[in-house]
């Protein structure tokens, strides 16, 4: 994110007389800062400390943990459910990225048109927002099953019912129904933000050139967009790879493994196999993962926006 | 009431240029001692180090004789009203202004007595249960005053307290900060950046500029006998006009600008003085003439009525000059004859903008 | 009305109504017996009001303690904004007015560990935790989750909003540097300790994975740990589930509800700033 720069500049030490005033000062600033420290020491930076240690070993809680060199790397990346399961973290991704851009922009635009009572809309729509995910899984879980909520909706448009939860290819997308359900409403009033940055004027002028409605989103919103559209990749992206909440609630992870992401596979090796030196190096392998994610991120948005 | 000495007194931010220089300044007590300065003149920056949210690079400030340049604000028995006022927003304007003595286990009674005296003296009695954000600028202003007021300080510091206000509440302010002097009859130094301001409120006013005291003397002083182009300029509005050009014996001891355009009787005054000098004379003292001798003729180019006199502004050949004449002077549409009283000439170096002294003319 | 309008209109309330439906559903089928949510084919009102069921409300806070779940949700919850608001503006404080060797460092840390998602630390928390033997405890449910990142740098960059006037005033009046954060800069934050306490409180409140790795004992158990509990039942409760799942989510709406103006606000500042 850029939060980092700007923010960074200091503000002036206030101090009165010698240096030891000015170092009971400096004390005592520490002082506050303290507690925050020892916090992030032990469980933000520790925890990546422990899993890089841990990676080299077996551990299983029950026995301590002996040295075993680089085995549990090679065991990793030789297990197909590794490599399927980053496959279909990315693919989760994508596909809830791009639908969630797609509605919520039409979201945004919505409540910008200032149709009649769009205030109401716009909580509608974020609602889901503030409700526990695992909640909202727990829920939909039940909606999908056959006969249920889903299937009696789609039959009102003729679509005949679907197995959503136990079928290869629809459980993904059932948990891709719900998660956007959960969460569109948050990215459109980013969206909705940023459309409101772009002076009426500029709207104005393009009407003025003759320029369509589809004209008018390609060459004018969609570019000024930009800064916020990245914005939204960044906290997008986090933010679905933060929650497997549905999938360990919904599907965990089945049928066989066809939704079984990376967070998920790393719960089950660590918690329920008690395997801990191989997630632990499944974590570290995806800490280097989106490590690297974070800085081509850096790099583009330093060069495009 | 205190006494306050700066010795020597600099100040530098890290390894970046000095932004005080060398301050020596005295304060006596009782005193009402203004600072003024154009903005990053070092004024505030004084006036910080007094406080001490400042530290002082090199020398010493002593209030009653005792060095304070190791004492923690709170030990230097100071009250300091701020600009932006600093109210606690969270705490009634009463909290406000008894937290000082509060935190000092002052008596609760002792505590209400002080805070009920400092409301009558600034007439904010029935202000004592809001909120600063309940407050108007003004009423702000005045609790601001009152948290000084309750501390009973040996010496108040005023860091540009009126310049939120609005010009009418400034002036009514500025008398009323007057009154609270003469009632008081503490030490207080005043920072500001308004010479009307310091020239109304000040027994003592020191004019800074880029980090140098220019000048300290009183208000009519000041303007009277500036020590330098700057004070000269910056005391005074519109500011005085400044001429280039030399003094000459013959035919009459005069002063002419550059191309002979403006003549100015300078007889009595002795004059050994070769080459270039420069002249001040401050607009309301141009006068208007008839007779032809010591006068010189001005082209006004604009003039702006302001209700009791008239601003001119005057092309006299490459120089130009701005003067101040009552609303009912006879002024016609062509050129003007004006002279120079002798009395308010002043005279400068134009290299080391100091003014000269009669004996050096 | 031009078209336009009315084409946007009919867009936004079909919209809205796939957001409302589910809602509506889940809330009536939770005051319905369990014959009739699962009867096919599927039907949305109650078949009269006789069979309404407000037990399905009374009944799991019996049966399956979930008024213990829901009281350790507010008291895990409650704990954890409280020691949050306190300790991260202390660290806010400390970061933006104060300068000693190592505070830039920090905050970039700070700033980094804000990318790092829990897939990668929850099992090496684990570790930590078992180690400081915080397990089945509310020790393991509080501390590992005390201080959000989010916060410091939230309420950093909300007093380096606030002049500095104000710590001077103070130091002038003659606080000590513990009254000056206690009395004036920690009441003077109360603006963003309001969003960021509704914040941490409704994470905390919506938190699965950390509460059901460290909760091994029923009695720990937060309200969706509780919930999807009822998903091991051989006979799965569902009218008990609808019934609960609309408990959970009233805190969070009340408490949207209250801030719902500044925090749609703060979400699109934050967007527009990056």
């Amino acid at each position: 994110m850029s939060i980092g720069r700007g923010a960074l500049s200091a503000t002036r030490l206030i101090s009165a007389g010698s240096p030891f005033y000015i170092f009971r000062q400096q004390l005592t600033g520490f002082l506050f800062l303290l507690p925050a420290l020892l916090f992030t020491l032990i469980f933000l930076i520790g925890p990546i400390a422990v899993a890089v240690v841990f990676s080299f070993t077996s551990y299983n809680i029950l026995s301590p943990p002996e040295f075993n060199g680089l085995a549990n790397y090679v065991t990793v990346l030789n297990i197909p459910a590794f490599w399927e399961s980053l496959y279909i973290t990315a693919k989760y991704i994508f596909l809830r990225l791009s639908l969630i851009f797609v509605i919520a922009f039409l979201m945004a635009h919505i409540v910008q048109t200032r149709v009649l009572g769009a205030g109401v809309f716009q909580t509608i729509y974020f609602l889901p927002y503030v409700f526990p995910l695992a909640v909202t899984s727990v829920v939909w879980k039940i909606f999908f099953q056959p006969h249920g909520l889903i299937d009696s909706l789609t039959a009102v448009l003729g679509i005949p019912p679907i197995d959503w939860l136990t079928h290869e290819d629809w459980a993904l997308v059932a948990i891709l129904i719900t998660t956007v359900w959960s969460g569109v409403g948050y990215y459109s009033i980013i969206l909705l933000a940023g459309l409101q940055t772009i002076p009426k004027s500029i709207w104005e002028a393009s009407v003025v050139d003759g320029l369509t409605g589809r004209q008018r989103f390609i060459y004018v919103t969609l570019p000024m967009l930009k800064p916020t559209l990245f914005f939204l990749l960044v906290v997008g992206t986090v933010n679905t790879i933060q929650g497997f909440d549905p999938f360990l609630v919904m599907t965990d992870g089945g049928p066989g493994t066809a939704t079984q992401v990376i967070g998920l596979l790393i719960f089950k090796e660590g918690v329920v196999n008690l395997r801990m030196g191989i997630a632990c190096a499944m974590s570290v392998i995806l800490l280097a993962i989106i490590f690297t994610l974070t800085l081509l991120q850096q790099r583009a948005l330093r060069w495009k926006v | 009431m205190a006494e306050i000495v700066f010795s020597n007194v600099s100040k530098q931010y890290g390894r970046s240029p000095r932004v005080i220089h060398d301050l020596e300044l005295k304060i006596g007590h009782g005193e009402f001692v203004v600072l003024v300065g154009p903005s990053g003149c070092g004024k505030s920056t004084t006036l910080r180090m007094l406080a001490g949210l400042e530290t002082i690079t090199e020398g010493e400030i002593l209030i009653d004789g005792r060095r304070v340049n190791e004492l923690h604000p709170r030990d230097r028995d100071i009250a300091m009203v701020f600009q932006n006022y600093a109210l606690y927003p969270h705490m009634t304007v009463y909290q406000n202004m008894a937290l000082s003595l509060k935190v000092r286990g002052i008596p609760k009674g002792e505590i209400t007595r002080r805070v009920k005296y400092a409301a009558d003296v600034l007439g904010i009695q029935e202000l004592l249960d809001r909120r600063p954000a309940e407050l108007s600028g003004g009423q702000k202003q005045r609790v601001a005053v009152g948290r000084a007021i309750v501390r009973e300080p040996k010496v108040f510091l005023f860091d540009e307290p009126l310049s939120n206000l609005d010009t009418q509440l400034r002036v009514q302010m500025r008398a009323e900060i007057g009154a609270l002097h003469k009632r008081l009859n503490a030490t207080m130094v005043y920072v500001t950046h308004d010479q009307v301001e310091a020239m109304t409120l000040g027994s003592r006013v020191v004019v800074m500029r880029d980090g140098f005291v220019q000048q300290v003397a009183p208000p009519m002083e000041l303007f009277n006998e500036p020590a330098n182009m700057f004070v000269a300029g910056f005391i005074g509005s519109p500011p005085m006009n400044f001429v280039t050009g030399t003094l000459r014996r013959h035919p009459s001891s005069s002063f002419v600008n550059r191309d002979g355009s403006l003549v100015c009787n300078v007889a009595g005054i002795p004059s050994g003085r070769e080459g270039d000098i420069v002249l001040g004379i401050r607009p309301e003292h141009l006068r208007l003439s008839e007779r032809g001798e010591g006068s010189f003729m001005a082209v006004p180019s604009r003039i702006e009525p302001l209700g009791s006199e008239l601003l001119l502004y005057l092309d006299v050949g490459p120089d130009r000059l701005v003067g101040r004449v009552p609303a009912d002077a006879p002024i016609g549409d062509g050129p003007l004859r004006l002279t120079c009283p002798i009395e308010h000439l002043r005279f400068f170096d134009p290299q080391t903008e100091r003014r000269l002294s009669s004996g050096q003319h | 009305m031009p078209l336009g309008r009315i084409v946007f209109f009919v867009a936004a309330a079909l919209l809205a109504a796939a957001f409302v439906l589910p809602m509506l559903y889940a809330v009536l089928s939770s005051l319905k017996p369990i014959e009739e949510i699962t009867k096919v084919p599927l039907q949305w009102l109650p078949e009269n009001l006789d069979s309404l069921r407000p037990n399905n409300y009374t009944e799991p806070l019996a049966r399956y303690k979930f008024g213990g779940y829901i009281a350790n949700s507010i008291f895990v919850g409650g704990l954890v904004t409280l020691s949050s608001l306190i300790f991260c503006t202390m660290a806010g404080y400390s970061l933006s007015k104060f300068s000693y060797f190592g505070r830039d460092a920090f905050f970039m840390v700070v700033l980094m560990t804000l990318m790092i998602p829990l897939e990668v630390t929850f099992i090496p928390m684990l570790i930590i935790v078992r180690k400081l033997e915080m397990m089945n405890s509310y020790w393991g449910l509080i501390i590992p989750v005390m201080i959000a990142p989010f916060g410091v740098f939230w309420m950093r960059q909300f007093i380096m909003t606030i002049p500095n006037d104000y710590a001077e005033a103070a130091r002038i009046d003659g606080l000590n540097e513990f009254q000056i954060f206690g009395r004036i800069i920690f009441p003077m934050c109360k603006p963003a300790l309001g969003a960021l306490g509704i914040l941490t409180f409704m994470s905390n409140w919506n938190s699965l994975i950390w509460p059901l790795i460290v909760a091994r004992n029923r009695d720990l158990w937060t309200i969706p740990v509780g919930l999807i509990s009822f998903q091991s039942e051989y006979f799965k409760p569902l009218n008990f589930i609808f019934a609960m799942a609309v408990v959970s989510v009233l805190p969070t709406i009340f408490l949207f509800a209250l801030v719902r103006r500044r925090l749609l606000e703060g979400i699109g500042m934050v967007g527009i700033k990056g």
